[in-house]
């Protein structure tokens, strides 16, 4: 009777080192689940797998990830036909590869997943930190979380405006004038207020990070130019927070 | 016989030296809408040609902005630095000519608005009168 055993003590790889480092000819069947796969062995090389109606060294490549089940160990029996002509080694070598990329792949989507799910939290916040800062404002209009790139991370309007291009547009006009402002004699741009006929348009950087600004919008007839820029810096502090650095 | 580019650019300059005394402004421009400097009064060491370019650059992008974005024309773009100092455009109309009053606020605490609107409304009267 043949070596048997559980592939908790002894994994697909060990098993197959041992069978060729002895140089054996030998058929070992792996039971996981439900599912039977057959190796043979001929003097000391892996010369054919099956699994259900697969044949060759793929066969070899998936249970070598198996991780639970038993084999059976059948010693002398000659393999049916020669499908792999790899060496063992080289088996090993490759299986383990496609593992370990297997792995990397897998924990790359993780990380993406991970980083997708922070980056819709954070847009989530900041969407709450905006309807908070609406209502403690007169005259709110539109607001909006921009890269300097033009990209907008989170946007409330109340008003016919797209903030969009407000965003794209206003990261323009910010580069260009914290661009120019050391031309015109001064230090670094913390803040621009544009004054339409009808509208004060405020763009405060958030604090510690000249990369977002906060675009807040309030009419003229019901908002005030000192409400809100305070209220911008101090709701500019919280969204920075809520940014993930 | 009186120039009147020739005299009124100098009433103005001294209409702008007077209001940067009284409003503590290190420097102010008085432009058209395309950056061509009208009149100026600045602090020995500000550059007023540098300082027009600029403004006038600011002014237009700003009007293109907000003309994208569906508002009527800047009136007014205030830009503050770290330091609390900040740089003023206002536009108006004089005569039917867009120009731009800009003047360097030298901190927060200074106000500007009182003695710019002043400003401005002499600066229309003297448009007015010479160009009449």
């Amino acid at each position: 009777m043949g070596l048997k055993g559980n592939l908790r003590d002894m994994t697909v790889a060990d098993l197959i080192q041992h069978q060729c480092a002895d140089r054996k000819t030998a058929k070992v069947t792996i039971v996981n689940s439900s599912r039977t796969a057959l190796i043979f062995f001929k003097g000391g090389e892996v010369v054919h797998a099956q699994l259900d109606k697969n044949e060759g060294e793929e066969v070899v490549f998936e249970i070598l990830r198996w991780e639970e089940g038993t084999f059976a160990v059948e010693a002398a029996i000659d393999p049916p036909k020669v499908t792999i002509d790899r060496s063992w080694s080289g088996l090993l070598m490759e299986g383990a590869k496609r593992i370990d990329e297997e792995t990397h792949e897998s924990d790359k989507q993780k990380s993406i997943q991970a980083g997708m799910q922070e980056v819709k939290g954070m847009a989530t916040r900041i969407d709450e930190i905006l309807q908070e800062m609406s209502g403690e404002m007169n005259g709110f209009f539109a607001s909006s979380v921009t890269g300097m790139d033009g990209m907008s991370i989170a946007q409330l309007t109340k008003g016919k405006v797209d903030p969009e291009i407000v965003s794209a547009q206003l990261a323009v006009f910010l580069k260009l004038a914290s661009s120019s402002s050391d031309k015109a004699g001064m230090g670094d741009m913390e803040d621009l207020l544009i004054q339409t006929a009808d509208h004060f348009v405020m763009n405060v950087f958030l604090p510690g990070d000249n990369q977002h600004f906060l675009t807040t919008i309030v009419d003229r007839k019901n908002g005030s130019i000192g409400n809100l820029r305070m209220v911008s810096k101090i709701y500019a502090e919280r969204i920075s927070k809520a940014i993930p650095r | 016989m009186e120039n009147p580019g020739k005299s009124s650019s100098n009433e103005l300059n001294q209409l702008l030296a007077k209001m940067n005394q009284e409003g503590g402004f290190p420097i102010s421009i008085l432009t058209d809408s395309a950056g061509l400097a009208i009149a100026s009064a600045a602090e020995s060491g500000m550059n007023a040609d540098k300082q027009s370019a600029v403004v006038a650059f600011i002014q237009k992008t700003a009007v293109q902005v907000c003309k994208q974005i569906g508002f009527t024309s800047s009136e007014e773009i205030s830009l503050f630095d770290k330091d609390g100092r900040h740089l003023i455009c206002r536009s108006f109309r004089a005569k039917n000519f867009d120009l731009i009053l800009s003047v360097i606020v030298p901190d927060r605490s200074t106000s500007y608005r009182h003695v710019t609107s002043v400003t401005i409304k002499k600066i229309v009267e003297i448009w007015s009168h010479y160009w009449e």
